[in-house]
């Protein structure tokens, strides 16, 4: 609790939920956008795997998301709120944000990876 | 002019009565045909943006009955295969970028924006009446053009090569591309203004965690026109060089690529459908909780999907290019990404469902258009689950199937919100209600039509009819479904014309409305009917998400701004604490100058490239008439500080 009310002031954000409430965009956004632009070298050079590791890789961006706002989110005085008007109840928010996304854009990330196991990148 | 420190409020000795009328003597606009053009202030603009947009919505609708009369028997004569062209063409940009994004976008954002964050005029009020003036000249080009049997007629998205010099000849194409950029940059403009009036402009005690769903909403797709927009401006532009300077980014012969196009037109596209479809959302959010008369249920998953559809919607754009010949593989994670962006519109759509199954829900005539749209919008949302699938869309890819599926989409996601949203804020724009029998007739009729005209053309569709053919043989049998989907017009007209006669009987002798007749939570209620050109008397503060229901008699107000200057309040982004004091710039002939001397830049260019070398020089005459300092406002009277009371 007093490392919380040290890292959150009035207008302030700590970096760990900045973390988590970009994570998942930003691993989807790598995961697809990297997997449409290997798809011909993949099949090119015979190199499947890559489209997989660029999965995991962005998995596990998305995970650290969530996991960082979870930390976040425990260090919180027990009398935060989701709709109350100080910096602890909105950084409150914004963690359960943080960690909706997170988990929200690892499921889509999951989803994606799907097809690689079934279609070739050279069909 | 920011201030670093809290400076005055004497007005603690005044009466409220002598503070308004103080407040309404510095932030009154110039009034005759000069002042017109120097008005600043939001709720003006922004009835601006919604009139005009509106009126583009008649000539466009007058251009899709023209449509459905040529199409209503097999080989019409009506129109020959050339104007059909320019029709068509002419009806979906109209529509897109004359009507939905400036009414759903532009004039709802700015009109209501600043009243729910508690704030006296948007965030740099000059951009916002320059982006105004800019759209109209956008739209009298486009207009102009067509009216002069140089209309563009190369299809709303002007797929290169067929908008290309080769194909294409004559300036048609050249002035859809201009068109585009008129119509963007305005567009931009309010996004910047629309943001920063979120950010910055709520009412101390709004923190992010207490904003309305609406400000979410406005916030997110300010963003997506932020991101989305360049991408549109970039493809006109470059066609613009190909067509003009003989440039070859799209001419595959000299190295140029066609799919290039397609994809920076897309990457604006698909997030332009939610870039009209959350304006819509968002409207029905604030209307379903305010007729529910119980709190959102789901604040927090609301955003969040709010958020996420913002991003997802710039990652499935290639679902509109699945016939172009891409790899399977990467259509497949296009396809996983367009299904996925049901999950958070489905999670919007339970959240209202749950509101109104939980509250004592009153049908009030705004309420009803929510319910058109709710049911409108889930038949075009299942049909965009099926186009998803890439087996699905090469069937029916440019049938009309597709034609009714963005149909549904985009008047579900438009038209219907848009009714609601003007029936709810009628009384606050104008001080009257509007009538509500004369409503319901407006409803049913444009919801039976509706459904008459774009239901049908799914059948259409699954029989094989190709979109933007000019007419089509008696062997195809596709007669009498063209008359079922032309007799749709019939009542939707009626409709309208049911509405234009409510709004102009209601403006004159409806019901007087009071500050808040739907007994609504949102700030944009705690003024009168309309508001005062100074918006609030005090700067409201906020305990809660939903002001007018929760704060308790004795809310704290924002004292100490001054009265003799147009000064605001800033605060901060994340906490809504009071920052420091800014001054508005008030109202100025420049932004009108400069939107002169932009347009005829912009038209000269359709023509030769050096319109710009010449153009330029005006244009930086007007932004330095527009930028030139006006000096030190009236010294400060010594006093008390800017703070909540």
């Amino acid at each position: 609790m007093e490392r919380s009310e040290h890292v959150i002031r009035a207008g302030r954000t700590p970096w760990g939920l900045w973390w988590s409430l970009a994570a998942g965009f930003l691993a989807w956004s790598i995961d697809l956008g990297l997997s449409y632009v290997l798809e011909q070298h993949s099949c090119s050079t015979g190199h499947h795997y890559v489209l997989h590791v660029i999965d995991i890789v962005c998995l596990v961006i998305a995970i650290s998301g969530f996991a960082t706002g979870l930390v976040e989110f425990k260090r919180f005085p027990g009398s935060t709120s989701e709709e109350g008007g100080s910096p602890f109840d909105r950084a409150h928010f914004q963690a359960l944000l943080g960690m909706a996304f997170s988990f929200s854009f690892a499921v889509v990330i999951v989803a994606g990876s799907v097809p690689r196991w079934i279609l070739s990148p050279c069909e | 002019m920011a201030v670093a420190e809290p400076i005055i409020a004497n007005d603690q000795d005044t009466g409220e009565s002598e503070l308004a009328r103080r407040l309404a003597r510095t932030w009154r606009q110039p009034t005759g045909i000069w002042g017109w053009f120097c008005n600043t202030h939001h709720t003006d603009i922004g009835l601006r943006f919604m009139v005009t947009a509106f009126i583009f919505l008649l000539l466009g609708g007058i251009l899709a009955a023209m449509i459905r009369l040529q199409l209503i028997r097999p080989e019409s004569s009506l129109m020959g295969p050339d104007l059909y062209n320019q029709v068509f063409t002419m009806h979906g940009s109209t529509m897109i970028f004359l009507f939905a994004v400036p009414m759903m976008f532009q004039g709802f954002g700015v009109y209501i924006v600043p009243l729910m964050c508690g704030a006296r005029n948007i965030a740099f009020p000059r951009l916002n009446a320059f982006s105004y003036y800019l759209y109209v000249g956008g739209a009298l080009v486009l207009w102009g053009g067509f009216l002069t049997n140089t209309g563009p007629d190369v299809g709303w998205f002007a797929y290169v090569p067929l908008s290309g010099p080769a194909y294409s000849p004559g300036h048609r194409a050249d002035i859809w591309s201009q068109m585009i950029t008129f119509t963007e940059v305005s567009a931009l403009g309010v996004a910047i203004c629309l943001a920063t009036t979120i950010l910055r402009h709520r009412a101390p005690g709004m923190t992010l965690n207490r904003m309305p769903i609406l400000l979410w909403e406005k916030l997110v797709i300010s963003m997506a026109v932020i991101f989305a927009m360049p991408a549109v401006m970039v493809a006109s532009g470059l066609l613009l060089l190909d067509r003009l300077v003989g440039t070859h980014f799209f001419n595959p012969a000299e190295g140029g690529d066609v799919l290039l196009y397609q994809h920076l037109f897309w990457f604006f596209g698909h997030p332009e459908v939610y870039i009209i479809f959350l304006p819509g959302a968002a409207i029905v959010s604030t209307l379903v909780e305010c007729f529910s008369r119980r709190r959102i249920f789901g604040y927090t998953p609301i955003v969040v999907a709010v958020v996420a559809t913002g991003f997802i919607g710039f990652s499935v754009w290639v679902h509109h290019m699945f016939a172009v010949g891409l790899p399977q593989l990467s259509e497949s994670f296009f396809t996983a990404a367009s299904l996925m962006i049901v999950i958070p519109t489905g999670t919007q759509f339970f959240c209202w469902v749950v509101t109104i199954w939980n509250g004592r829900l009153q049908l009030r005539l705004p309420m009803l258009w929510c319910f058109g749209f709710i049911f409108v919008f889930l038949i075009g949302g299942l049909s965009g689950v099926m186009l998803a699938s890439v087996p699905v869309d090469l069937q029916v890819h440019d049938t009309y199937f597709v034609v009714a599926h963005f149909h549904y989409v985009l008047i579900g996601g438009a038209l219907f919100p848009m009714f609601a949203g003007i029936y709810f804020w009628f009384p606050k724009m104008t001080g009257r209600m509007a009538d509500p029998t004369l409503g319901t007739w407006h409803f049913w009729l444009f919801f039976i039509g509706f459904n008459l005209t774009f239901f049908t053309l799914h059948f259409l569709g699954l029989r094989g009819m190709p979109r933007r053919v000019y007419t089509y043989s008696p062997d195809m049998h596709w007669h009498w479904l063209n008359v079922l989907a032309s007799s749709g017009v019939v009542f939707m007209t009626a409709g309208l014309l049911v509405f234009l006669a409510n709004v102009i009987w209601s403006r004159r002798v409806g019901e007087i409305a009071g500050n808040n007749p739907w007994g609504d939570a949102g700030l944009e209620w705690a003024m009168s009917s309309p508001p005062p050109p100074y918006n609030f008397l005090h700067i409201p503060t906020v305990s809660g998400r939903d002001p007018l229901w929760e704060d308790p008699p004795d809310q704290p107000v924002v004292v100490g701004l001054r009265d003799d200057i147009r000064e605001t309040l800033v605060t901060q982004s994340l906490d809504a604490d009071p920052q420091h004091k800014d001054e508005d710039p008030g109202p100025s002939i420049w932004p009108f100058l400069t939107a002169l001397t932009v347009s005829a830049a912009f038209v000269g260019s359709i023509f030769t490239p050096w319109a710009v070398p010449i153009g330029a020089p005006p244009v930086i005459v007007t932004l330095i008439g527009w930028l030139w300092p006006r000096g030190q406002s009236p010294t400060p009277r010594p006093g008390g500080e800017a703070w909540v009371r």
